[in-house]
């Protein structure tokens, strides 16, 4: 198992209930594993927090859904940007 | 070449220091301000950003636009934390030999800047408070730069 810490921005704060926590994962698991456990973990239907996510970093660096997770670090779960 | 990339809590300045070099033939800059939203009391905006990344994305939102236009100075600016109404969000200025090599950079950096560097803008009143949701048409801007690239 790896520990990640999951950074929520935003209103998925608002979703989510936290903005900040810390959740053990399988090695070699991926994002999408990840937002199901967070979905678990607080109580969410999955499908509606992946469909509120647009975009994901892991360590600072943007990730695809698909990317595996095999160290830890921190994970961001971002909704659609507006900044300017 | 000079180049400026900076986030920040304070009140920003719509200008800059930079000495124009005698190549500069050209020197476009873009102001985004608050605007009002609501006729209710109190009109508010809040910015917030995950950082560092916001502050690399914006770097590598200036490198994209070096590799795309030949240019002599970027300055790119952007507040974060709770503003009013007319307080200056973004500014950009960016310099060239000609302008329209200028015009586009700007142009680019504002368009991509709004859906790919993470900010995200909420508003609020005296009476309640909602988070901005990105528009199409910003997301259509930054498609368009995109497209243009792969068409190139």
């Amino acid at each position: 198992m790896i520990e990640l810490k999951v950074m929520v921005l935003a209103s998925l704060v608002d979703l989510v209930g936290k903005s900040e926590f810390s959740l053990k994962v399988e090695k070699g698991a991926s994002v999408s594993d990840v937002i199901q456990l967070v979905a678990e973990e607080c109580d969410i239907e999955s499908g509606l927090l992946a469909s509120e996510i647009q975009l994901v970093a892991f360590n600072h660096h943007r990730v695809d859904f698909d990317t595996p997770i095999v160290i830890g670090g921190e994970l961001a779960l971002m909704p659609p940007i507006t900044g300017g | 070449m000079y180049r400026s990339v900076l986030i920040s809590e304070s009140e920003l300045c719509s200008t800059t220091d930079v000495n124009r070099a005698n190549e500069e033939g050209a020197v476009v800059t873009f102001s985004g301000y608050v605007r009002e939203f609501s006729s209710g009391d109190n009109n508010r905006l809040t910015l917030s950003a995950y950082r560092p990344m916001t502050d690399n994305v914006l770097n590598d939102l200036v490198d994209e636009a070096c590799d795309r236009w030949a240019l002599t100075r970027v300055v790119l600016k952007h507040r974060i934390g709770a503003m009013n109404v007319n307080d200056l969000i973004v500014f950009i200025e960016v310099g060239s030999r000609h302008r329209q090599s200028a015009f586009e950079a700007c142009q680019f950096l504002i368009d991509t800047l709004k859906t790919r560097a993470p900010f995200w803008k909420q508003e609020s009143d005296a009476d309640s408070s909602q988070w901005v949701k990105q528009s199409e048409t910003d997301r259509a801007a930054t498609d368009a730069w995109y497209r243009q690239k792969s068409v190139d």
